[in-house]
């Protein structure tokens, strides 16, 4: 009860006209990066971190969540009608939506995807209001030794989650960690690793770091992409006609879509809020789910089923995910870890306090949630008929236009050069990683929580005087120990296992 | 006698063991690890050795592995690269806001061959991009270069 009075507070801050407008700018912003192909929700978000440095901090984290938000919806537009994910979280979107397309139906595709979106949605933000002050509070009970544990957790999560191979993903992480410990030490101050540079000095820029990792290391990447993405369009599926009388679904389409979404929308929203998980693996866990149930055609030959499960689920993932960042710091995803990132340069502290230090801030961004919720499915609707004309513009021409948003992005927000070269850099860094199947979001997941860990970590063995015993004195540290083992030790078991089973088929 | 290939994928691990060498042995020197109480060096040079024992295990594997495609990189992956760098070197003569326009020109038109049409398009957008959102509304002062700032 106390929770929704904290709302209806939410909501006077979630509706002054200032963040009604960066909300409709966030949802229209998120529509368009979600539905062009290849840009996705994290080059999205820190694309567009530096227009948010107007803004006071709880308008800008409200126009950044609208964005993540509606790109969500956005995803699917360009894989229902494309067959091109616009993002990762729509991949299985588009296993159903494309072959409904092909059938004659892309109007009811895109519908079934838009109304099952906001319903997923609406349950992720539902459970999200509920929980997350809850969770908070648990995270009251945390001291330095737990939130090291917690901290380690996810960053080994995302790092096994994400891609296939764990070695890599501690690699990664593992660099994510030392690129941010250079410039000054968290607890001193005193220089560290800055090789004599008076830019070193500094650290390395959070936003010039992620815009080159994600944004600039996408457009190296996007030129590839270029001679697919020409054959695509001269195709004449993409040369359809909408509208949105004829794209309204009939009264047994809603039927078939409802269960599927409201079961994924819950299944969804808890996927979203552990570490590592994300958009994209709620919508797989989501799809595969309804695999699971009966479809009145089969999956992947155009099932609305298949189309609500997985845009259900993503949009719910997508809100769940706001849990651990506002209640614990810890984002769920790369996308989290810039608006993690972004929080802390406007001078916030996500963690158990936020909701008591801030609480215009928490609640006015989970009430704003509701209204993205709302705008980006009436942008959604009534973007339809527009929908050929947005995803007509080719690959080719976004090549020049995001390097040029990245190199002004970068120099905007550090006022000067040497931003622009950390983005140059960072972004051939990112593209090389990329190329030898090297997840980058754990690097900038491992990049953000660094100075935390670290300082959790250092307090911790200061206070037990450098003894190990700190890390396993209680009942609680010994589950999340455990936790934490498992998370290592499980790839390594299923390597070993593998292994063994290979040689045992080769005798 | 055949001769063995140098598989490109160790370059990344042989890179991160140099990475984290570096980091432990400048740590060690200048930062100290421990003096009744964790020094700034603590935490980096645990990470580093982390990162160096997981880096020559990555090495070994992708060694070991021959199934794996060899890494291809192409022409045009390098000119987008170039592309950005001879913005960022333009930027010193003749500011970051001309040398970005003249760059998306010279893309569209020798690498996309886009029609001037599309091109005029594309360049009122961006113009008004970086002049009306980043130096009206955010009043971001781009730099403008040796030759402007002798004329200006």
């Amino acid at each position: 009860m106390e929770n929704f009075a904290s709302l209806l507070a939410g909501f006077q801050v979630a509706l002054a006209p200032e963040n009604i407008g960066v909300c409709l700018l966030g949802a229209v912003l998120g529509l368009v990066v979600g539905a062009m192909p290849g840009i996705g929700s994290l080059a999205g978000c820190a694309l567009l971190l530096p227009l948010t440095y107007k803004f006071n901090p709880t308008t800008a984290i409200i126009m950044l969540g609208a964005l993540y938000y509606a790109n969500m919806y956005g995803g699917s537009f360009s894989a229902i009608l494309l067959n091109i994910p616009g993002d990762s979280p729509a991949i299985t979107t588009a296993l159903d939506g494309y072959p409904m397309a092909r059938k004659g139906r892309p109007g009811q595709a895109l519908m079934t995807a838009n109304l099952s979106s906001f319903i997923g949605g609406t349950i992720g933000i539902l459970i999200l209001t509920v929980t997350a002050s809850g969770l908070a509070t648990i995270g009251l009970m945390f001291g330095y030794a737990e939130m090291t544990i917690i901290l380690l957790i996810a960053m080994t999560s995302i790092s096994w989650l994400i891609g296939e191979n764990p070695i890599k993903g501690i690699v990664i992480t593992m660099l994510g960690i030392l690129v941010a410990s250079i410039g000054m030490d968290t607890l001193s101050g005193a220089p560290r690793y800055e090789f004599g540079n008076m830019y070193l000095l500094g650290g390395i820029p959070f936003t010039p770091f992620i815009i080159g990792c994600v944004g600039f290391a996408q457009v190296i990447k996007l030129i590839n992409e270029r001679e697919a993405d020409e054959k695509k369009r001269a195709s004449d599926d993409s040369k359809q006609k909408l509208s949105i009388k004829d794209s309204m679904p009939t009264g047994h389409d809603l039927g078939r879509m409802l269960p599927p979404t409201l079961r994924s929308g819950v299944v969804g929203t808890f996927v979203g809020v552990l570490p590592g998980s994300g958009a994209t693996t709620g919508s797989m866990v989501g799809y595969a789910m309804q695999k699971k149930f009966k479809s009145e055609e089969p999956m992947g030959t155009g099932a609305i089923e298949g189309i609500a499960a997985s845009e259900a689920a993503n949009n719910a993932a997508a809100a769940g995910a706001f849990a651990p960042l506002l209640a614990l710091g810890i984002p769920g995803s790369g996308t989290g870890a810039v608006l993690l990132g972004g929080l802390m340069m406007w001078g916030l502290n996500p963690g158990p306090l936020l909701f008591d230090t801030n609480p215009d801030f928490c609640w006015g961004l989970i009430s704003s949630m509701y209204v993205a919720n709302i705008f980006t499915l009436l942008v959604a609707i009534l973007v339809i008929p527009f929908l050929i004309k947005i995803l007509s513009v080719p690959v080719k021409y976004m090549i020049p236009i995001i390097t040029c948003v990245c190199i002004v992005g970068a120099y905007s927000t550090s006022n000067s050069m040497y931003g622009v070269i950390v983005m140059f850099v960072s972004g051939i860094v990112g593209y090389l990683l990329d190329k030898n199947g090297f997840p980058t979001a754990p690097m900038l997941l491992a990049f953000v929580l660094a100075p935390m860990l670290e300082e959790n970590m250092r307090k911790a063995f200061i206070a037990s005087r450098g003894s190990l015993g700190i890390f396993a004195d209680s009942p609680l540290k010994l589950v999340l120990l455990a936790v934490f083992l498992v998370l290592i030790l499980t790839p390594t078991v299923k390597a070993v296992r593998k292994k063994m089973g290979g040689k045992k088929t080769a005798v | 006698m055949e001769k063995k290939k140098f598989n490109l994928r160790t370059v990344i691990p042989l890179a991160t063991i140099v990475f984290s060498l570096v980091f432990i042995l400048v740590g060690l020197k200048d930062y100290g690890f421990w003096k009744g109480q964790p020094t700034p060096g603590f935490f980096p040079i645990i990470i580093a050795v982390v990162l160096l024992i997981s880096s020559i295990a990555c090495f070994f594997q992708i060694a070991r592995d021959k199934d794996s495609e060899p890494v291809r990189y192409n022409r045009s992956e390098l000119m987008v690269m170039l592309g950005a760098a001879s913005i960022i070197l333009c930027t010193f003569i003749i500011g970051l806001v001309p040398s970005c326009l003249i760059y998306i020109l010279l893309w569209l038109k020798f690498v996309e061959h886009a029609s001037w049409k599309v091109i005029v398009i594309i360049e009122l957008i961006m113009a008004a991009i970086i002049l009306g959102v980043f130096t009206f509304w955010l009043q971001i002062r781009f730099p403008m270069g040796l030759l402007l700032d002798m004329i200006l």
